[in-house]
C-alpha cells in the first residue's frame, strides 16, 4: 500500500523522468447555481514521461472530464494543466488546437475515424493538418507493428471494430506526440481485439518511450498499465503502481465498495 | 399520431425554419404575381373605363374599338369628320365629341424633340363638353381656341414648362407651330399614356396638327330620358354613317369592350410573370422534398423506435404527412403575406426595367390567397410523400442498430436511375437535334423546347452519378489552395451524391435558364450588327421621327456634302401585289451593292429598275409567280396599277429586307405622297468618321425631327434594351436562385447537425475553428459551383441550339459565348455558396469539442 498515496506524498515536480502531463488543483464545474455539478474537485496529478497510466473510477466519477481537461478539449474552471511544460489554461482556442495537433494523440472509445477518409488518410490527418509528413521509417514501423499494411485503402465502414481501433492507434502515434490520451479504447472491442490494442499501447511505451494516459473501467485493461490512478466524485483517490487484478480491485472496493460489487 | 407530428415539428423548429423560408418565397412569388397582375388589370381597366365615362353611345371605324395607340398611324381608319356635326344635330344628343390621337412631336425649350422611351409626343383632342373628357387638370384649363395647348404634367415638370409659356409642336406638314400653354393635366391616372408625352388641342387643331383624316371615335352623351339602345339606332340611321362600315357601341357595350381590352393588355403579361413564379415554386418544392428526405433519414432511429413500440406503417406515414401539412399551411400562409409585399417589389422592378406597368392600389382578391396557399400546400404535402414512404420502410430493428445520421457514406446511385437518366438525356438530345433541323421555325422551337426539357430531366436524374466525379474535379483547385481542409470538404461534398444532387438541382434549374438567356442575348448582340454590316453597310442613316418623311431639301443638302461618298434615299410603304397587301421598299440605284446587299437566291438586286421587282423567296410561291413572270401592283390608295416583271429573289426575313423591292421611280408612281423614310450614307474614303458625322449633323441641324444614327448607335440602342431584358429575366429568376441557395444552406445545416461528432473529432485532432468553418464553406462552395456548372453547361447547350435554330431559319446569327459573364456566374455561385455556409459553419464552430465528442 506504499504507492497508494504517492500522488499526495511526493511533490509532482520531483518525478524522476519529469512529467509529460501535470495537473494541479484542477476544478471543473458544469452548469451553475443549484444544478451545478462539480465534476472535478481539485485534482492534482502527474503523468511521468514514458509511463503508461490508467485512470479508473466509478461511472460519473469524472474520468472523461479529467481527460478532456488534460488534453485541452475542454477548459477547466480552475487550476492548471501543463503538457511538456506548456501551460494549457493560458492558451486560446487556436493555440490549444495547434498543440493538440502536434503534441497529443487521441484514441476514443468509438467513432474514432472519419467515414469519408481511407484508413491511410485518417492516420495522416493530424500531420496533414500541420502540413507535415511522417518519416518513412516511422510510418513503416507503426503500420508494420499494427499490421495495417493491407487495410490502408479501406474506409472505416469496411473495417472491423478492432481494425478501426488499430487505425486510431496508428494515428495517435504517427505524430510522435508528447502524450497519447485514450478514453476507454477497448470499451467496444471483443477481448482478443482489446488485448491487441493494449499490447500495442504497452509496446509503444516500452519500446518507443511513448507516454500513454488511458481511461478504463476494465480491471484487466488497467493491469496493462504501469500505474493506475483512481478517481471518485471528482477527487483523486490514490494510485497503484505495477497493478495486479487484486490490488486494483481492492483499491476500487475501498473508494466505492457498493458500486464495484455491481461490476460498474 | 397527430401529437407526435406536432411534437416533431416543434422539436425541429430550427431545421424547419430555413425550409419554411423556401416555401414562403415560392408561394410569395406566386401570390405576388397574382396580386400584381390583378392590380395592373384593375388599374388599366380604371384607366380605360375613363373613356366610357358619361358616354351613352360611341362610333368607331370599321373593325371596332382599338385602345388608342400611336402605332399604325399610317393607314389607320377613321370616322368621317362630317359625321360629328350630323350627330350633334340629332335631337336626342346632349353633346358629342370627336376623339383624336396622332403624332405631335413637341420641342423642348432648347429646340430638341422631346422623347420618352424612344417615343415622340402624342396629340389628342380636348372636348368642349368637359363631361366627356378623361384627363384631370392639375392646373389651368382645357384648350378652347386654335392657338391653345395643354400638356401632361410629367413632361411639363421635366422640361420646365409653365402655364403661359409658348410650346412648339411640329405639325403633320413638318412645320413648327407655336401654341400658348393654358392647361397642365395628369396622365398618371391614365395607364395608356403613362410615360409618354401628351399634348392636347381643340378638336379641329388636333385633326390638323396630327394630320388625321377623321376621328378615332365619336363619343356621344344622350339627353336625359333617352335610352342607349335608342341612341345607337338613331346614330346608325344617320345617312352619313349608314353603310360606312363603322362600328357602334352603347355606353354599356363600350365599358365591357374596354374591360376586355384591359384584360388582353395585361393577361399575356400575367402569364409571363406566372411562368417565373412557377419556376420558383418548383424549385422550392425540390428544396422541401430534399429537406424532408434528410429529416426522415436523420430520424430513422426515432421512427424505428416508434415502430418498436407498436406504431403501424400507416401511422408513421400519416404522421410524416401531417407534419408536412401543418408545416405547409403555416409557411404558405406566411408566403401569401410576403406575396403582398413582393407584388410591390415586382412593380418597382418592372418600372425600373422600363416597362410601365403602374398600379394605383393593390387588388387582393380571395382567389389569389386560395391559389397560392393551395399551391404551397400541394407542394409541401406532395414533396413529403416520397420521404414519408421512405419513413415507413424503416425496420423496427433499426432502432437498435442504426448508425447515426450521415456517418454512413451512402451507396452509389441505382442502376435503374442511371439507365433511365441516360435514356432520357439521350432521347432529349435526339429530339432537340431533330428540332434544330426542322425548317419551320416555330415548330422547330417547340420540338427543341421539348427536347431540352427531357434532356434536363435526364441530367437531373443522372445528378447523383455526375455529382461525385465533378465534385472531385472541382475540389482539385481548392485542395491545392487550402490543403487538407479543402480535401476534407471535397470528401464531405461527395459523400452523399444523392443529397448533393438533389440540393444542387434547384440551383441548376435557375442557372440553366439564366445562362440560356445570357447566351442568346450575347449572340443577338454579336450578330445583330454583323447582319447590318454585311447586308446594310452604311456609315450613317438619317431618319425622321415619328414615321415622317425626310424632307427633300434635307436629302439634297446631304447629296451636296463633299465629305460623303454615297447618299441614297430609301422608301418604305405598303402596296398591293396581285391583290394582296405587301411591304415594299425602294432605294436609289446608287445604293445597290454599296448600301444594301441582300442574300440573293436568284438574280441581282441591281436588276431592280423601273418596270421590275425583286421578291422575297417565299413570296414567289405564295404569289404564284416566278422569275420572268409579271405581277400587278397598285399603290396604298388605289390609283393606276403597274405591271412589273419579277427579276430577282432574296432570302426571307431576318435581316430586315421587305417582301418586295421596287425601283424608286415605280414607288413614287404608286405612292406619290410618301417621301423617303431613311437616307443611308457612306462617307467618302479618306474622310474621318468624326468629320463626316459633323458635316451630316450640321446639314440636318435645322430640322429638329431628323436624327443621325451610326451602326454603333444602333448597336448601343439594341444593347441597352437587350441588357434591360436580360436584367429583368435574371431578376425574375433571381428569386428561384435565392431559394436554391437557401436549399444549400438548409442541407448544409442538417448535415452539420448530423456530423456533430465528426466535427468534434476533427477539432480534437487539430482542426482549428477557422479551419472547420472554412471546410464547411468550401463544401457549400463546391455544391454551389456544381449546380452552377451543370446549369451553365446545359443552358449553354440550349442557348446554342436556339441560336442555331434562328440562324438556320434566317441566315443570320452566330453563337457568341460570353465567357466573362459565365465565369462571373461561377464565381458568384461560389461566393453565394460561401455565404450560404456562414450560419451553419458558425453553429458548427461554436460547438465545444468535449461535449460533442462524448455525445452518443
Ligand atoms: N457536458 C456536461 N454537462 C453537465 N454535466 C456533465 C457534462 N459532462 C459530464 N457531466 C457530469 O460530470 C460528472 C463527470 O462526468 P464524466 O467525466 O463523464 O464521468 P466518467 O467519464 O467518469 O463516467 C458526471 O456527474 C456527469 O453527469
Ligand atoms: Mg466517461
Amino acid at each position: 500500500m506504499s504507492a497508494i498515496t504517492r500522488a499526495f506524498r511526493e511533490s509532482p515536480e520531483s518525478a524522476p523522468g519529469g512529467y509529460a502531463v501535470l495537473a494541479r488543483d484542477l476544478v471543473k464545474t458544469y452548469g451553475s447555481g443549484a444544478t451545478a455539478v462539480r465534476a472535478l474537485d481539485g485534482v492534482t496529478v502527474g503523468f511521468g514521461q514514458g509511463e503508461f497510466t490508467a485512470i479508473m473510477g466509478p461511472s460519473g466519477s469524472g474520468k472523461s472530464t479529467l481527460m478532456h481537461c488534460l488534453a485541452g478539449l475542454d477548459a477547466a474552471t480552475a487550476g492548471s494543466v501543463q503538457i511538456g511544460g506548456v501551460e494549457l489554461t493560458k492558451l486560446n482556442d487556436k493555440a490549444l488546437t495547434l498543440l493538440r495537433r502536434r503534441r497529443i494523440g487521441f484514441i476514443f472509445q468509438s467513432f474514432n475515424l472519419l467515414p469519408t477518409l481511407t484508413a491511410e488518410q485518417n492516420i495522416l490527418l493530424p500531420l496533414d493538418l500541420a502540413g507535415l509528413k511522417p518519416p518513412k521509417q516511422w510510418w513503416d514501423q507503426v503500420i508494420g507493428v499494427l499490421d495495417l499494411g493491407g487495410r490502408l485503402k479501406h474506409r472505416p465502414g469496411e473495417l472491423s471494430g478492432g481494425q478501426q481501433q488499430r487505425v486510431a492507434c496508428a494515428r495517435a502515434l504517427m505524430s510522435r506526440p508528447e502524450v497519447v490520451f485514450a478514453d476507454e479504447p477497448t470499451g467496444n472491442l471483443d477481448s482478443r481485439s482489446g488485448a491487441e490494442v493494449l499490447a500495442f499501447l504497452r509496446m509503444s511505451v516500452r519500446e518507443l518511450g511513448q507516454t500513454v494516459v488511458m481511461v478504463t473501467h476494465d480491471t484487466t485493461a488497467a493491469c496493462a498499465a504501469d500505474r493506475v490512478v483512481f478517481l471518485a466524485d471528482g477527487i483523486m483517490r490514490g494510485d497503484v503502481l505495477s497493478p495486479t487484478p487484486d490490488s486494483v480491485t481492492a483499491q476500487l472496493r475501498m473508494i466505492r465498495p457498493d458500486r464495484v460489487a455491481a461490476g460498474e | 399520431m397527430f401529437k407526435t407530428a406536432l411534437a416533431n415539428l416543434r422539436a425541429h423548429k430550427a431545421r424547419m425554419l430555413l425550409s419554411s423560408i423556401t416555401v414562403l418565397l415560392g408561394v410569395g412569388f406566386v401570390a405576388g404575381t397574382l396580386i400584381f397582375t390583378a392590380s395592373i388589370k384593375e388599374s388599366f381597366f380604371d384607366s380605360f373605363a375613363r373613356q366610357a365615362k358619361n358616354v351613352d353611345a360611341a362610333v368607331t371605324p370599321a373593325g371596332g374599338l382599338r385602345v388608342s395607340s400611336i402605332e399604325n398611324q399610317q393607314d389607320k381608319k377613321t370616322v368621317d369628320p362630317a359625321a360629328l356635326d350630323a350627330v350633334r344635330d340629332l335631337p336626342d344628343v346632349a353633346s358629342a365629341e370627336g376623339r383624336v390621337l396622332g403624332p405631335a412631336p413637341v420641342l423642348d425649350k432648347t429646340g430638341k424633340v422631346v422623347k420618352e422611351n424612344g417615343n415622340t409626343g402624342v396629340g389628342v383632342a380636348f372636348p368642349t363638353d368637359a363631361k366627356l373628357g378623361y384627363f384631370d387638370f392639375s392646373s389651368g384649363r382645357a384648350p378652347a381656341a386654335a392657338g391653345e395647348i395643354a400638356m401632361d404634367k410629367a413632361t411639363a415638370e421635366d422640361r420646365h414648362f409653365a402655364l403661359g409659356d409658348a410650346v412648339t409642336v411640329i405639325d403633320h406638314g413638318d412645320q413648327p407651330e407655336s401654341f400658348h400653354l393654358v392647361g397642365i393635366f395628369d396622365t398618371s391616372t391614365d395607364k395608356t399614356y403613362a410615360g409618354e408625352t401628351v399634348v392636347g388641342f381643340t378638336t379641329p387643331t388636333a385633326l390638323r396638327v396630327t394630320g388625321s383624316a377623321g376621328y378615332d371615335q365619336i363619343a356621344v352623351r344622350a339627353k336625359s330620358g333617352v335610352g342607349q339602345d335608342q341612341l345607337v339606332t338613331e346614330l346608325k340611321d344617320l345617312p352619313v354613317l349608314d353603310g360606312s362600315g363603322d362600328t357602334f357601341y352603347t355606353g354599356a357595350q363600350l365599358t365591357t369592350e374596354l374591360a376586355s381590352q384591359a384584360t388582353g393588355y395585361t393577361s399575356g403579361f400575367g402569364t409571363f410573370l406566372l411562368v417565373f413564379a412557377i419556376i420558383a415554386a418548383l424549385v422550392s418544392a425540390l428544396v422541401i422534398q430534399n429537406t424532408f428526405q434528410i429529416l426522415v433519414a436523420q430520424r430513422a432511429r426515432e421512427l424505428a423506435l416508434l415502430r418498436c413500440v407498436g406504431a403501424t406503417r400507416r401511422q408513421v406515414f400519416g404522421s410524416t404527412l401531417i407534419e408536412a401539412f401543418v408545416f405547409g399551411t403555416l409557411a404558405s400562409a406566411a408566403g401569401f403575406f410576403a406575396g403582398i409585399g413582393l407584388s410591390m417589389g415586382l412593380s418597382a422592378l418592372l418600372n425600373a426595367a422600363g416597362l410601365n406597368m403602374p398600379t394605383d392600389h393593390l387588388v387582393i382578391d380571395p382567389s389569389a390567397a386560395l391559389y397560392s396557399i393551395g399551391l404551397g400546400l400541394l407542394l409541401t404535402v406532395g414533396s413529403a410523400v416520397l420521404p414519408a414512404r421512405a419513413a415507413t420502410r424503416v425496420a423496427p430493428v433499426q432502432a437498435l442498430s442504426a448508425q447515426l445520421g450521415e456517418t454512413r457514406v451512402t451507396r452509389r446511385a441505382g442502376r435503374v436511375r442511371v439507365g433511365v437518366g441516360l435514356l432520357l438525356a439521350l432521347a432529349g438530345i435526339a429530339v432537340g437535334y431533330a428540332g434544330m433541323q426542322t425548317q419551320d421555325r416555330s415548330r422547330g422551337f417547340m420540338v427543341l423546347t421539348l427536347g431540352a426539357m427531357v434532356t434536363f430531366i435526364g441530367v437531373l436524374a443522372l445528378g447523383p452519378v455526375i455529382a461525385s466525379p465533378v465534385i472531385r474535379v472541382l475540389g482539385w483547385l481548392p485542395g491545392k489552395a487550402f490543403g487538407p481542409t479543402a480535401r476534407l470538404a471535397t470528401a464531405n461534398a461527395g459523400r452523399n451524391p444523392r443529397r448533393v444532387a438533389a440540393t444542387t438541382a434547384a440551383l441548376t434549374i435557375g442557372i440553366t435558364l439564366v445562362t440560356m438567356f445570357t447566351v442568346v442575348t450575347a449572340s443577338i448582340k454579336a450578330s445583330a450588327t454583323d447582319s447590318i454590316k454585311q447586308h446594310f453597310p452604311f456609315d450613317y442613316q438619317v431618319v425622321s421621327e415619328p414615321d415622317r418623311s425626310v424632307p427633300g431639301d434635307a436629302v439634297a443638302k446631304l447629296r451636296a456634302l463633299p465629305e460623303l461618298g454615297t447618299v441614297a434615299a430609301e422608301y418604305d410603304g405598303k402596296i398591293t401585289v396581285n391583290g394582296g397587301s405587301e411591304r415594299a421598299g425602294a432605294i436609289d440605284a446608287v445604293g445597290y451593292h454599296t448600301l444594301i446587299n441582300p442574300i440573293m437566291k436568284q438574280g441581282s438586286i441591281s436588276d431592280v429598275v423601273p418596270g421590275t421587282v425583286a421578291l422575297q423567296d417565299s413570296r414567289l410561291t405564295s404569289l404564284h409567280t416566278a422569275i420572268g413572270q409579271t405581277v400587278t401592283v397598285t399603290g396604298p390608295n388605289g390609283g393606276p396599277a403597274l405591271t412589273l416583271k419579277v427579276v430577282a429573289s432574296y432570302q426571307d426575313s431576318g435581316i430586315g429586307m421587305p417582301e418586295t423591292t421596287i425601283s424608286v421611280a415605280d414607288f413614287q408612281h404608286l405612292d406619290p405622297a410618301q417621301g423617303p423614310d431613311t437616307v443611308s450614307v457612306l462617307a467618302k474614303s479618306g474622310v474621318t468618321l468624326a468629320a463626316s458625322r459633323a458635316a451630316i449633323e450640321a446639314a440636318v441641324a435645322g430640322d429638329p425631327l431628323l436624327t443621325v444614327n451610326s451602326v454603333a448607335d444602333y448597336k448601343n440602342q439594341l444593347n441597352t434594351s437587350l441588357n434591360q431584358i436580360l436584367a429583368m429575366f435574371t431578376a425574375m429568376l433571381g428569386l428561384a436562385i435565392l431559394i436554391a441557395l437557401i436549399g444549400i444552406a438548409n442541407t448544409l445545416s442538417l448535415s452539420v447537425l448530423e456530423r456533430t461528432r465528426e466535427s468534434a473529432l476533427l477539432r480534437a485532432l487539430g482542426l482549428t475553428r477557422a479551419q472547420l468553418r472554412r471546410m464547411l464553406m468550401v463544401e457549400a462552395m463546391l455544391m454551389a459551383v456544381l449546380g452552377v456548372s451543370l446549369g451553365i453547361v446545359m443552358g449553354g447547350g440550349f442557348g446554342w441550339a436556339l441560336v442555331h435554330l434562328v440562324a438556320k431559319a434566317t441566315g443570320v446569327g452566330s453563337l457568341a459565348i460570353p465567357y466573362t459573364q459565365l465565369l462571373i456566374y461561377v464565381l458568384a455561385g461560389a461566393l453565394a455558396g460561401v455565404l450560404a455556409a456562414v450560419v451553419p459553419a458558425r453553429r458548427a464552430a461554436r460547438q465545444t469539442v468535449a461535449t460533442a465528442i462524448t455525445e452518443a
